[in-house]
């Protein structure tokens, strides 16, 4: 078992590396996140500003994207709209501290595949990530074209 | 009370056992009816089921074999009848039963006699009549079924005769009761008649019939307008909305003028009609010597004190001398003759009744506006008073020029030596008086329920009267008091205080003071007392009267809101906070998550740490050190220790800062939440505004740019967490003010003695409209919250003797300035504070 040390470090095999994106204004909460996820295989791309968020959304391909609800450039729920219009391949997940109805209502509505309460359990971040990485491809291998 | 079988079932368990007992359904909109049915009949020898809807009865018809069904008549789905009549459709064999309290009487006939209905019971029943009608029919059937032929009798023409006979015996009571009334009506001898809402006459009795001779008999049905005057029918149909009373005087009737008086008669909250009573007021006290010319009534009579004649000086029978002596007298006097015509009258006579004397004479009295019990006498009584000793004396209305006037009459026979009768009637005019009497009886009742203690004291400060209310307060009888020493009352404590207030009384005609009363049983009553001197004829004066209010209801409604008040600003403050609850849970949730995360992550590395310290254990304790550096080497390229002490580090960091920032939080929230000590003390305030920003840091750091400019403040004496308040909900309304984003700037400074603290924003602004209105309690434009933050906030700042005032323009923004006096709140302000924050202290 060699099992990569190095967070966020790509792996030059011919497996293609899926891009998640997390998006807080806080750094420290960030900074946790980038080590529980430090042993995934994915790419892992931090921010506290939801446009580069955007940004990258738009660049590259990005599998699955998490945005915290309350921050002072957009809400949460603006970003998913916009991620789901610009790449709707993309899983979205919100993070949450408050996960009242109206949020459970919102969910439905725009399309927010999956919530997460702050604080989370390590285990429940990294499983979910993991499912939703692999309906991606589960998605992407029934299409004729590989990506 | 469930109406299912269940509940039949289990009302007669006797029946219960057997499957084929028979089955009776009873069907009343009225619930306690069928429980009273099933109470009584849970012994029966049948199954009984009971239900409130026509419906559930129908069904059951359908499904089980109903022998009997018993229905009221009275029902909102469906009538009785109609559903006997769906009955015998789906069911023909089950017998029919209505029981009724003789509602509808058509509709229930008409289903006899078609046969709908069998049997008719009467509510109230009899209970063992009821038990044995239904015994009686179930036997019928069960012979109907199972033998012989039913009885010869029809059923059909039994209960209809018995139904006639009911309903015959029914109508014969109510005759016999409206024969009655109507005799008693006419006994009466004011004229009396009832106007219905439709303004005809319900009912009259004999006297008002024959105020209306152009009638000819019978009032009754005809529309009141058509015999009333305008202005009565009036005030009859403002009375049938209003229910009242009230009189209507110097009415013209045939041939005099008579006050009238309506009185509403109610129903419930309808006024069928109205009774209007013709002539004197009601309210006279029939005196043992009232009386009336009706036919067949008593007629008081009152002996002369002697018949025995008095020796009259020659003098006195010429005709210009008796005149003179006559009409000395201040008593109206006329003498008729014995076909009722005038024979003379005295000054007074003429003057009440508006006439020249000499026209009066030769006429009849009918037309001189005498009250028609003179007139009518001579034709009653002509009997009566042809005795000498009798005379007759009575009151009633008589017509004068100044209007109506009430007279006392008295009418005496003389026979004179030549056999000539003569009927000598004096009047004495008793208007003013009984005006008087009237207004006293009048003022008597207004005293008596008044709301208020009054009484009245003489001169040497006893009571002369007290009032109920008075009385009641004081624990004792209104007859106890009177006569009694006033101060007495009154606590021993205060009654220096009751004299000086009685001294200026004197002076100035009225005084007040509040001191407290001593009932007879329980604690003294705070009471305010108003003495006003009275006016009396006699020099010297004079006693007062005192007005007596309780103060416990008022003292009580001043704590009461004085509660409330202090519940309404820790409310508010609670509702403030609660509503920031949910940026606070964020607030502390973001460092939790972090820490937790992170501790985790950290037990990790400390994993990798151990299996390199162990690794290396084996150098210190001697082994081969070639083996020792393979192992280390392995798990040096194994766990990357360079990223791993570094990190290490951080999360470390981390986490003690994430946990400094929840102890922060909490402590915020704490001091702010908490009840003030009870004590103004000097703060500053520029702290108190960086507290509160932080606590509603998360309202507001997603909205807006916060700029502060704090000048130097001296410390103000206040209450601190009161002043908080005041700021986070300013800033609150700052924050929900800005519709995107936008800013919110807060300056302080100190001007001469005051210090002044401005919090503006660039929202929505407040229209003009409105402007006078926002500090009103409960008044919001916003869907959320209730209104009440500007006004506390108002509040708190005049109880601290501060001012606050509001500039704002639509679409630019609005500054609140907040003013506060550095050496604190005015005696008066503080204590207000001071009370609302002890009730608040208490709370806590």
């Amino acid at each position: 078992m060699n099992e990569e040390r190095q967070p966020n470090e790509g792996d030059k095999a011919k497996v293609r590396r899926h891009v998640v994106v997390c998006v807080d204004d806080e750094a420290r909460i960030l900074a946790a996140i980038r080590r529980i996820l430090r042993r995934e295989p994915y790419e892992l791309l931090t921010t506290s500003d939801p446009r580069e968020a955007l940004e990258w959304i738009e660049k590259r391909d990005v599998s699955v994207l998490v945005v915290d609800e309350r921050m002072p450039q957009m809400r949460g729920v603006d970003v998913l709209k916009v991620a789901r219009e610009r790449s709707p391949g993309t899983a979205r997940v919100m993070l949450t501290a408050y996960p009242h109805s109206g949020m459970i209502l919102e969910r439905v509505s725009k399309g927010i595949q999956r919530l997460i309460t702050k604080p989370w359990r390590d285990e429940d971040l990294r499983r979910m990530i993991q499912d939703l990485v692999r309906e991606r491809e589960a998605v992407e291998s029934a299409r004729p074209e590989a990506s | 009370m469930s109406d299912t079988e269940a509940t039949g079932s289990a009302a007669s368990a006797v029946s219960s056992i057997q499957d084929r007992a028979p089955v009776v359904v009873c069907v009343d909109d009225e619930v306690p009816i069928l429980a009273a049915l099933q109470r009584l009949l849970r012994r029966e020898p049948y199954r009984l089921l009971v239900t409130a809807k026509p419906d559930e009865a129908l069904q059951w018809v359908e499904r089980h074999k109903v022998s009997v069904l018993i229905a009221d008549q009275r029902m909102p789905e469906m009538k009785g009848t109609d559903l006997l009549k769906l009955v015998r459709e789906r069911s023909p064999g089950t017998i029919r039963v209505m029981l009724t309290g003789y509602a509808d009487i058509g509709a229930i006939s008409e289903a006899v006699n078609d046969g709908a209905i069998r049997r008719l019971i009467n509510k109230p029943w009899d209970d063992e009549e009821l038990k044995r009608t239904i015994r009686d029919l179930l036997a019928q059937r069960e012979f109907q079924e199972n033998g012989a032929p039913a009885p010869v009798e029809a059923p059909r023409t039994n209960t209809l005769k018995q139904a006639n006979r009911e309903l015959e015996e029914t109508v014969r009571h109510q005759t016999c009761a409206l024969r009655l009334a109507q005799l008693m009506l006419d006994a009466v001898d004011v004229p009396m008649a009832g106007v219905a809402v439709d303004l005809k006459i319900v009912d009259c009795n004999r006297s008002f019939a024959r105020l209306f001779p152009a009638q000819g008999g019978s009032l009754r049905g005809t529309d009141a307008r058509s015999v009333l005057p305008g202005e009565v029918c009036e005030r009859i149909q403002a009375l049938l909305r209003q229910p009242g009373e009230e009189w209507v005087s110097d009415v013209p009737f045939a041939s005099e003028r008579l006050p009238v008086c309506l009185t509403a008669l109610r129903e419930g909250d309808a006024a069928p009609a109205v009774m209007l009573r013709v002539g004197s007021a009601p309210s006279v006290t029939p005196t043992p010597r009232s009386f009336s010319f009706a036919e067949g009534r008593e007629v008081q009579r009152i002996l002369r004190d002697d018949a025995a004649p008095m020796n009259v000086p020659p003098v006195l029978l010429q005709p210009r001398t008796f005149d003179a002596v006559l009409s000395a007298s201040p008593e109206p006097v006329i003498v008729f003759d014995g076909e009722g015509r005038v024979l003379y009258a005295n000054a007074a006579a003429a003057q009440l009744l508006g006439w020249d004397r000499r026209q009066m004479a030769g006429r009849p009295a009918r037309e001189l506006g005498l009250p028609r019990e003179i007139a009518e006498s001579f034709d009653a009584e002509r009997e009566t008073l042809s005795r000498p000793e009798r005379i007759l004396v009575g009151e009633a209305a008589c017509g004068t020029p100044r209007g109506t006037s009430i007279v006392e009459y008295a009418l005496g026979v003389v026979k004179a030596e030549d056999g000539v009768d003569a009927v000598v009637c004096t009047l004495r005019d008793v208007t003013a008086h009984k005006q008087v009497e009237e207004e006293l009886r009048r003022r008597t009742l207004v005293l008596e329920h008044a709301v208020e203690g009054v009484a009245r004291v003489s001169r040497d400060g006893r009571y002369e009267h007290v009032n109920s209310f008075l009385a009641g307060l004081l624990g004792r009888a209104p007859e106890e008091l009177t006569g009694a020493e006033w101060r007495e009352m009154f606590h021993p404590d205060d009654r220096v205080g009751l004299e000086a207030a009685r001294r200026q009384m004197m002076l100035h005609g009225r005084a007040e003071v509040e001191v407290r009363a001593v009932p007879r049983e329980g604690p003294p009553i705070p009471v305010h007392v108003l003495l006003i001197k009275t006016q009396d004829q006699e020099e010297g004066s004079c006693g007062h009267y005192a007005f007596v209010r309780d103060l416990r209801e008022r003292k009580r409604v001043e704590e009461e809101r004085q509660r409330m008040a202090a519940e309404l600003l820790q409310g508010q403050k609670l509702q403030a906070v609660g509503r920031l609850a949910a940026g606070i849970a964020h607030e502390i949730n973001n460092p939790v998550g972090y820490m937790l995360s992170n501790l985790t992550t950290l037990e990790d590395y400390f994993r990798d740490l151990a299996r390199l310290i162990r690794a290396a254990e084996p150098l210190v304790g001697g082994s081969d050190p070639a083996g020792v550096r393979q192992a280390l080497e392995r798990l040096y390229r194994e766990i990357d220790t360079g990223y791993l002490l570094e990190d290490f580090d951080k999360a470390l960091q981390d986490c003690m800062e994430g946990a400094q920032r929840v102890r922060e939080i909490v402590r915020n929230l704490r001091d702010f939440s908490h009840a003030d000590e009870g004590q103004m003390k000097p703060s500053d305030l520029n702290a108190g505004l960086e507290n509160t920003l932080r606590i509603c840091w998360n309202e507001l750091k997603y909205k807006a740019t916060v700029h502060r400019d704090y000048g130097p403040l001296p410390p103000v004496l206040c209450y601190p967490q009161r002043i908080n308040q005041v700021f986070l909900n300013l800033l609150i309304n700052a924050a929900q003010a800005i519709e995107d984003r936008g800013e919110i700037s807060i300056s302080t400074r100190q001007e001469n003695d005051a210090v002044v603290i401005r919090i503006r924003d660039t929202g929505r602004g407040i229209p003009r409209e409105h402007m006078s209105r926002i500090f009103e309690p409960f008044f919001t434009t916003k869907s959320i919250g209730s209104g009440v933050g500007l006004h506390v906030a108002y509040r708190i700042v005049a109880a601290h003797g501060g001012r606050i005032d509001v500039v704002s323009e639509v679409d630019k923004g609005t500054e609140f300035t907040v003013r506060l006096p550095i050496s604190g709140p005015s005696d008066l302000a503080m204590e207000a504070a001071d009370r609302e924050s002890v009730q608040a202290a208490k709370k806590d």
